[in-house]
């Protein structure tokens, strides 16, 4: 995090002298520090011989090594020592944009803007590429428009074709912009450091991540103040790779060595580091934890006096593809080297390396260069085709004919104006590894996390249908079995004798019993001829009627209850039968009215229909029926009402057939009574209807 | 119980006949008699205490208790064991508390007593019908029609039962059989064209259910059906007419509104088939898939932290249902809580799901 502090402080200062002029390197202007100014002017001296050659290299697209790096720490002296000259502000500016800390350009290029009088046509030119790094790239291009105006002949003709292509790459980062890919990528915090972080390398299993880093490692500094590089590796940790370790020797040691490809199953990897000053290639195999002492991977023909430096294994191990700065225009290109013959005798030897060709390869530089484990994938950095600016990834496929197509970037926000460069992918695709020394990182080359979102996930919507209608309606057929009569049956014995009323003489007489509930008789039988007796059980809880009847004999009738519960189980009934003389006077127990009327109730009629088979039976007889009542209420009225009833049984037995001149009537009322009126069951038994035998 | 009146007139042969006995005082031959008449009595009171709780019983299942109607039953058949009508009784209401196993118990007791009985067996049926058993069902729906061959409810029900096992040829077969006893059976039509819609046979389906709806304009149901079977036709348009008539034949049928706004959501139409989710919910606010559908349109409008909350409630309503898991796990995707997303997936893929599956697979590697 130190360029950010420094940057936040040379910001503060800035605005504190808004206002200021431009302040030569003249010893009047640092009378004080008069030395110092003079090794300072001195050292700049050098410092711009360098630049105007690393600025010759960018025009020219050539790599510029580290010619940016070696002024950079100069510039800043001055800018520091006098932070109001505008060439310096300029010169810083420019040094910026072609290191890791482009992001700190602008600041320079603002405050040198500010200082001159005459605006420089290369300002614009560099203003145009720190408005392209923070994304306004109609303001980019306007810059690059302006300097291409003002710039005078030579200095035009030297620039025009990277300017030209800088406003190519402000159109196509405009568009890159606008349509997002649909990733994410995160900052690798836990792994990074404020130094360079790059070059990362994944094994297929996504499980093991190693790369490259010039972070602090104890050893010297060199003359830039940098570490060497080393290769680092971290292991995932759930789903977040751990803090790095140094891999030690014999992958690191004081030199530099740069890690540049995990083999498909992690057990050997790609490196490049110095031999006889030039890079070449070097492949370390893992034995156990341990990592081998890296041999060179390519014989001597492809591995050249030039540097190979980043490769990459295809799956079928027959071919390594890699970055290559030999050519003669002195950009960098992919090259690729295949074993020549496949033979266990011959297995080391190597092929020529000869370019990729197109449509891959451009006149700009390529980074890197990454082939999937599908093999027929191969991603890989360049400065050219439609790059937003800086190094983008891009990604080909090869085609049937064995042949690359049509690169294509990898867009926003994996590419950016910055420099995205490397490109380690898992074997499904999710995440891949880059690196960028894009705005927001720790400092330097950092390493990123790309998350593919994977193709659109569609929401899951769920309807629901009743397709049975049995479950969207359920027909409730609840029908049970219905309830039941519960006739609460219990028995009573009913015993009893028949005698003469007279002679007490038992008699065998016929006995009916009618349930007076439904006028059915209910059992049917004969009193015993020497006893009288009979014995039967009956349901309780009814009424009945029991009609005796014998020949010569007046026929017996009553109703009876048999109690529901009763505690004696046992009804006892006596019956006594009486001679049909003139004189004998019987009730008719089972004929009854409705009350306070003198209208007979059906369930009479069975008794009645004994009555009438009497008259039937014995033609002579003469009878008087009688209406009898207890003493309660007015006597006049149960006058009346007793002689009413008697004459309605005299109507029915009319009706029935019987000659009117064999029924007389009379109402008695209270007048004769038959038992006491001062018990209610004495007053019953007084309410009667009784006929008289009159004649026979 | 004939047994017992047989018994009583033996005796009233034996002592009216019998009558000679000369004392007012009971004689042996009477107390004999008035005994036997006494234990008479007794099993008379059992059998009546039996009749008065199986009555009972059935005043408390007319007033939905259930629970004491079972009571009831069972007391009386402990009572009075050979009480056949208190079994089927028994079974019924068990059926109604879900008790299935039970209520088959009480009907293989009937069926055992009188294997006559068509409604023992086509209740009994429908007990093996809702534990799974389909088979059982089946073979008791057979024996239902056997008694009782023009009961077109029982071949409607053994076409259900083929339904479940996914046997969709023989189901129609059986439908068709209760459409020929009865050929306003709407309920057959509807259930025939589930059948070929499950066999794809979406114009057969479709003329099926018009026909279900022109018997029972009123059953809102049958549009659904017809709506979401002509949705898989892609015959958009038709299928929003039949969901406007389901929700206006009931406007308290959410699941139509539901239905109508996944085909609004289908259709991108995200405003309106937010509404239609709402309505779903207003009315049914335990409602799942509602309430998941609607955090689809949250998630569709990037509103991912309200998405996450509808899909809780979803979870909350129904901790099965897989289209809710698959949602929060791509909606804590997008918010970067990617182990939350790969238990949601995975638990997604353990409810069934594919595309939770899919995207575990795909993601969580």
């Amino acid at each position: 995090m130190k360029r950010p502090i420094l940057f936040v402080v040379i910001s503060a200062i800035g605005a504190l002298q808004l206002t200021a002029q431009n302040v030569e390197f003249k010893a009047s202007n640092f009378k004080d520090k008069k030395d110092e100014m003079n090794a300072i002017v001195e050292k700049m001296k050098g410092a711009d011989v360098i630049l105007e050659s690393a600025n010759e290299d960018i025009a020219n697209v050539r790599d510029p090594h580290n010619k940016f790096k070696e002024i950079l720490p100069v510039y800043r002296e001055a800018q520091a020592f006098n932070p109001n000259n505008a060439k310096v502000n300029l010169k810083l500016g420019n040094t910026l944009l072609y290191t890791n800390e482009k992001y700190e350009a602008r600041h320079y290029l603002d405050k040198a803007k500010e200082l001159s009088k005459e605006m420089s046509p290369m300002l614009y030119f560099y203003m145009g590429q720190a408005e392209q790094l923070a994304y306004n790239f109609p303001q980019a291009i306007k810059h690059y428009k302006t300097f291409e105006e003002t710039a005078k002949n030579k200095l035009a003709e030297n620039y025009r074709k990277i300017s030209g292509k800088y406003k190519k790459e402000c159109k196509f980062g405009k568009y890159f912009k606008a349509n997002p890919e649909r990733v994410w990528v995160d900052n690798m915090k836990a792994v990074n450091s404020s130094a360079d972080d790059y070059s990362p390398c994944i094994s297929t299993d996504g499980e093991l991540l190693m790369f490259t880093s010039n972070r602090d490692n104890g050893h010297a500094k060199n003359k830039y103040g940098e570490y060497d590089g080393d290769i680092y590796f971290s292991g995932l940790n759930g789903r977040k790779f751990a803090a790095a370790k140094n891999a030690g020797t014999p992958l690191s040691t004081p030199k530099d060595e740069t890690a540049s490809a995990l083999a498909y199953d992690g057990q050997r990897l790609l490196m490049f580091k110095e031999d006889n000053g030039n890079m070449d290639i070097y492949e370390s195999s893992l034995d156990g934890v341990l990592w081998g002492e890296p041999v060179k991977k390519l014989s001597k023909i492809p591995n050249t006096e030039h540097n190979e430096t980043y490769a990459t294994y295809e799956p079928q191990d027959i071919k390594v593809f890699y970055i290559f700065d030999g050519m003669t225009r002195g950009d960098k290109e992919i090259f690729v080297s295949g074993l020549m013959v496949y033979t266990i005798a011959d297995y080391n030897r190597w092929g020529k390396g000869q370019s990729i060709g197109q449509p891959v390869t451009t006149r700009y530089n390529e980074g890197s260069v990454f082939v999937h484990p599908d093999g027929n994938t191969m991603y890989f950095s360049s400065q050219g085709h439609n790059s937003m600016g800086g190094y983008d990834i891009f990604m080909t496929t090869r085609n049937d004919l064995e042949q690359w197509t049509k690169p294509v970037n990898m867009g926003y926000p994996i590419n950016t104006p910055y420099d995205d460069l490397f490109y380690a992918s898992t074997a499904n695709g999710k995440h891949a590894y880059i690196s960028s020394n894009r705005y927001g990182g720790k400092g330097g080359m950092d390493l990123y996390k790309v998350t593919f979102w994977g193709p659109d996930k569609k929401m899951a919507i769920g309807t629901e249908d009743f397709l049975l209608a049995s479950i969207a309606e359920p027909i409730q057929d609840v029908q049970i079995e219905a309830a039941v009569e519960v006739n609460k049956r219990s028995l009573t014995v009913f015993k009893g004798k028949v005698i003469d009323n007279i002679t007490r003489s038992p008699l065998g007489a016929d006995i009916i019993i009618v349930d007076n509930a439904n006028g059915k008789v209910f059992s049917r039988f004969k009193s015993n001829s020497a006893t009288g007796k009979f014995l039967l059980s009956l349901p309780a809880g009814k009424n009945y009627g029991i009609s005796v009847n014998k020949e010569g004999y007046l026929f017996h009738s009553e109703n009876f209850d048999i109690p529901a519960k009763s505690d004696f189980n046992l009804v006892n009934k006596d019956v006594e039968l009486k001679n049909i003389t003139v004189g004998s006077k019987i009730a008719l127990r089972n004929v009854f009215f409705e009350t306070g009327k003198a209208i007979i109730n059906p369930t009479s009629h069975p008794e009645l229909g004994r009555l009438v088979a009497l008259l039937n039976d014995v033609p002579s007889l003469v009878i008087e029926l009688g209406g009898h009542t207890d003493n309660v209420g007015s006597s006049e009225l149960n006058m009346k009402l007793s002689g009413e009833r008697a004459m309605v049984v005299v109507d029915y037995l009319k009706r029935e057939g019987i000659s009117a001149s064999r029924l007389q009537s009379k109402g008695y009322g209270p007048t004769k009574p038959v038992d006491t009126n001062s018990t209610s069951e004495g007053r019953q038994n007084n309410r009667r209807t009784e006929f008289m035998i009159v004649a026979n | 119980m004939v047994k017992s009146i047989k018994f009583i007139a033996v005796l009233l042969i034996l002592y009216t006949s019998n009558l000679c006995a000369q004392d007012v005082e009971l004689t042996v031959e009477e107390k004999a008699f008035k005994d036997s008449i006494e234990a008479l009595n007794l099993d008379f009171a059992t059998v009546q205490k039996a009749k008065e709780t199986y009555n009972q019983g059935i005043k408390q299942f007319e007033s939905k208790d259930y629970k004491g109607a079972v009571a009831s039953f069972g007391s009386s058949i402990n009572l009075f064991p050979r009480f056949i009508n208190a079994y089927f009784n028994r079974g019924v209401a068990y059926l109604q508390m879900k008790n299935y196993e039970k209520a088959i118990r009480d009907f293989t007791t009937v069926i055992d007593s009188n294997n006559t009985k068509a409604i023992a067996y086509s209740k009994r049926a429908e007990a093996y019908g809702a534990v799974g058993k389909y088979n059982k069902a089946i073979d008791d729906y057979k024996a239902t029609v056997k008694l009782q061959p023009r009961n077109a409810v029982a071949y409607y029900n053994m076409g259900d039962m083929y339904f479940m096992k996914e046997e969709y040829l023989a189901a129609i077969q059986e439908f068709t059989r209760a459409i020929k006893i009865d050929n306003n059976y709407a309920y057959s039509y509807n259930d025939r064209g589930s059948s070929y819609r499950r066999l794809e046979k979406y114009a057969e389906a479709i003329m099926d259910y018009q026909k279900a709806a022109s018997i029972s304009p009123d059953l809102a149901f049958i549009y659904n059906n017809l709506g979401s079977t002509r949705k898989k036709m892609g015959r958009y348009e038709e299928a929003l007419s039949a969901f406007n008539k389901a929700v206006e034949v009931n406007p308290e049928f959410y699941i139509a509104y539901n239905n109508r706004g996944g085909l609004y959501f289908e259709r991108g139409k995200m405003e309106l088939a937010l509404k239609d989710f709402n309505q779903a919910i207003k009315i049914n606010n335990k409602y799942a898939p509602a309430y998941s559908n609607r955090g689809s349109v949250m998630y569709q409008q990037e509103k991912y932290k309200e998405a996450i909350a509808d899909f809780d409630k979803a979870i909350q309503n129904n901790p099965e249902y897989a289209n809710a898991y698959v949602n929060r796990g791509t909606s804590k995707e997008m918010i970067r809580d990617i182990d939350g997303a790969c238990s949601d997936w995975n638990k997604a893929k353990e409810l069934g799901s594919k595309q939770g599956k899919k995207y575990q697979m795909n993601n969580c590697y």
